[in-house]
């Protein structure tokens, strides 16, 4: 019989025991598997839903500064990029174009509120066109009138229904004050906490008109990756691309290190900006990172008090076995063979903990993935379909699987150390 | 022959008389400006800024009004409702910038950006600079109540005005502003209005209530109260960013 075979045989004499050991592993990896499912469920799932809210997930921008101070957001053309996305290789699935205001006042008979508003092409086989859950109305024609879109938590502050006109009121690009009229042609499902990210949607030449720009111009030229996971890598290869062509960068950073810069600096001619989805949402995931580690200290803590449990119960094993040490030493087992039998056995039980816990963990979230949450309506960004995303990171288990082995290892090791070194005779006049 | 001379002599009266009668619109408006901006001294006030809004309470707003004209600068310390105390906005040069004490931080505004919640713009606060920044586009006449007025349609002489276009009234008698419509670039009223209660102080005047009523949000009205006026002359550091940091300790 081999040592493995005898480790795992002297798990199920003591039944009990090994149940109370391995259920407080089990338990601990049931925690952080649920909460690492979770956080990575969430921030999926913002990633997702946030993309459909912002022009991109590696945005260009342009910036005038004119004499009196005033910066002007322009890029009056995007072949220079179009042909460094297409010389990179750039694996993408929509380029846009758009015209973005970061307040406007949109006004009904009935009410105000403000929001950011976007001119963007919202024809077939576009990004938005593709991605908005549209819940009333259609997108059919939308960029060949003086179409708006909006969400529905601002239809509702609005009190207005399809067909219903809305009077936008924004500064132009100078300054201006300016107030184009539009009809509501489409209703899109409400993000929820997101809302101001959202705001409303219209036809690019018509927001061009309230912000007093040519037709055909636009602020901010954006890609649509893919895979959204690599979009710091293309952001780094288009920016480096860009600035070996001659053309004016800010120093990388996000939308509020972007604006301080705006504000800093003097330039002439158009400066650009380039920054990704990562940028945007560093904030949020910052947040759930912390919460995996803080997540992460706390299983570290418990696996120290189990580690002193069962460095506590191998040493009441060892005890216990010692005549039966003895036997086996008697009977030809060596010293490091008698060692490996303890260790052996705290590594299954290890094992047997983790993998319970794992399948647990999963089970919950799976459950938990089941459940509706429509009724969750303000954090419809953090889902999918008003779900919860399944999602399992074998990665992350695989760590834990190693880390936690190792630890019940190490636990058992002193123990196991000392039975190994017990003599035949020593170990059999124990009168345990 | 004889009849015709008299003719063209009549008409010629006529139309010098006509023109004679044709007050100079420049300087009208420039009057504005000149009796309203305090060239000679700083001003200080307390001021009240009253909002309304349809289904909500109104809001009422409290704030230290400080004003440099010779400078173009004015200062605005927020005293009440406790929630905004403290903030403050502080116009040099062209730029605006509102402070916010619990982040710390100076965010860059526009003249054209609204004040607080209010249907107040920025530039509303600065002095007159209706000359400076408007060419007249058309006059007339008119009656706002019982006073006669002279009526002119002003155009922004660049793009960076708040208001592209304004019709302004200006009271014959004294040419004070009594009324203002102000105009969006695709020339949507967009609101009006009214300047009331003038205190005379060294020659000078200052529209002690202001009030104005948005044309494009329904029901929505803001009035501005001046009250507890003075010219005392104010230290430079007042206009500073440091001030508005400093008063907050």
């Amino acid at each position: 019989m081999s040592v493995a075979t005898m480790a795992l045989k002297n798990l199920s004499r003591q039944k009990r025991r090994s149940l109370l050991l391995g259920g407080a592993i089990a338990f601990g990896l049931l925690v952080i598997t649920i909460v690492n499912g979770l956080s990575g469920s969430l921030i999926t799932s913002l990633e997702a839903n946030i993309s459909n809210l912002i022009p991109g997930h590696v945005i260009l921008r342009g910036a005038e500064k004119t004499s009196t101070g005033r910066v002007i957001l322009t890029l009056k053309e995007s072949e220079v990029f179009q042909t460094a996305v297409d010389k990179l290789r750039v694996p993408y699935s929509y380029v846009s174009k758009t015209t973005n205001v970061q307040s406007v006042a949109l006004v009904s008979d009935f009410s105000t509120t403000y929001q950011s508003f976007s001119g963007v092409n919202l024809g077939q086989g576009t990004y938005l066109h593709d991605k908005l859950t549209i819940v009333e109305g259609s997108l059919d024609d939308f960029d060949a009138a003086d179409n708006i879109v909006i969400s529905e938590g601002v239809a509702k502050k609005l009190n207005v229904q399809i067909g219903d006109r809305i009077s936008v009121q924004s500064e132009t690009i100078t300054g201006q004050q300016n107030v184009v009229d539009f009809v509501l042609r489409a209703i899109y499902k409400d993000p929820g906490v997101a809302a101001s990210l959202a705001g409303a949607y219209a036809p690019l030449d018509r927001v061009n008109a309230l912000r007093d720009m040519k037709p055909g111009e636009f602020t901010t030229f954006g890609i649509y990756l893919k895979d959204v996971a690599t979009a710091d890598q293309w952001g780094a290869l288009l920016l480096k691309d860009l600035q070996d062509k001659g053309l004016p960068f800010f120093a990388r950073g996000g939308l509020q290190e972007t604006q301080k810069q705006y504000r800093d600096q003097t330039w002439t001619g158009v400066k650009y900006s380039l920054y990704t989805l990562n940028d945007i949402l560093s904030f949020i995931k910052g947040i759930f990172q912390t919460l995996n580690l803080i997540a992460f200290l706390i299983l570290l803590v418990l696996f120290v008090v189990i580690m002193v449990g069962i460095t506590n119960t191998y040493r009441m094993v060892v005890y216990e076995r010692t005549r039966e040490i003895g036997t086996l030493r008697a009977l030809g087992m060596q010293r490091p063979e008698v060692r490996n039998l303890f260790l052996y056995e705290a590594v299954f039980l290890g094992l047997g903990g983790i993998v319970v816990g794992f399948v647990a963990g999963v089970f919950v979230l799976v459950v938990v993935s089941w459940i509706d949450l429509s009724a969750w309506k303000d954090f419809n960004i953090l889902l999918k379909d008003n779900h919860l995303q399944l999602q399992v990171n074998l990665g992350s288990f695989a760590l834990n699987l190693i880390v936690i082995a190792g630890l019940t290892a190490l636990a058992a090791l002193f123990p196991a150390r000392r039975a190994g070194k017990l003599t035949p005779a020593e170990a059999l006049r124990t009168t345990n | 022959m004889k009849r015709f001379v008299l003719f063209c002599a009549a008409f010629a009266v006529l139309v010098s008389m006509t023109f004679a009668a044709e007050p100079d619109f420049k300087a009208i408006m420039a009057k504005i400006d000149e009796q309203t901006n305090f060239k000679a001294t700083d001003i200080s006030a307390q001021i009240t800024v009253t909002t309304r809004k349809p289904s909500v309470e109104d809001n009422v707003l409290q704030a230290q009004y400080f004003r440099r004209d010779t400078e173009s600068k004015f200062l605005l310390l927020i005293l009440k409702p406790e929630i905004n105390k403290g903030q403050g906005y502080l116009k040099l040069d062209s730029s605006i910038f509102f402070y916010d004490p619990s982040s710390g931080k100076f965010a860059k505004q526009t003249g054209s950006g609204n004040f607080q919640d209010s249907n107040a713009k920025n530039s509303d606060f600065q002095n007159s600079t209706l000359s400076e920044d408007y060419e007249i586009s058309s006059t007339g006449t008119g009656t706002l109540g019982k006073l006669e007025t002279w009526v002119l349609t002003l155009k922004g002489k660049n793009n960076e005005v708040t208001y592209p276009k304004q019709k302004i009234w200006i009271d014959k008698s004294t040419g004070l502003l009594l009324q203002s419509e102000a105009y969006s670039l695709s020339d949507r009223l967009l609101r009006t209005s009214l300047y009331g209660k003038y205190l005379s102080v060294e020659g000078k005047y200052i529209a002690q209530l202001t009030r104005i009523q948005d044309m494009l949000k329904k029901d929505e009205v803001t009035t501005i109260k001046i009250e507890n006026f003075s010219l005392q002359k104010l230290p430079d550091t007042v206009f500073t960013q440091a001030y508005l940091k400093k008063v907050n300790e």
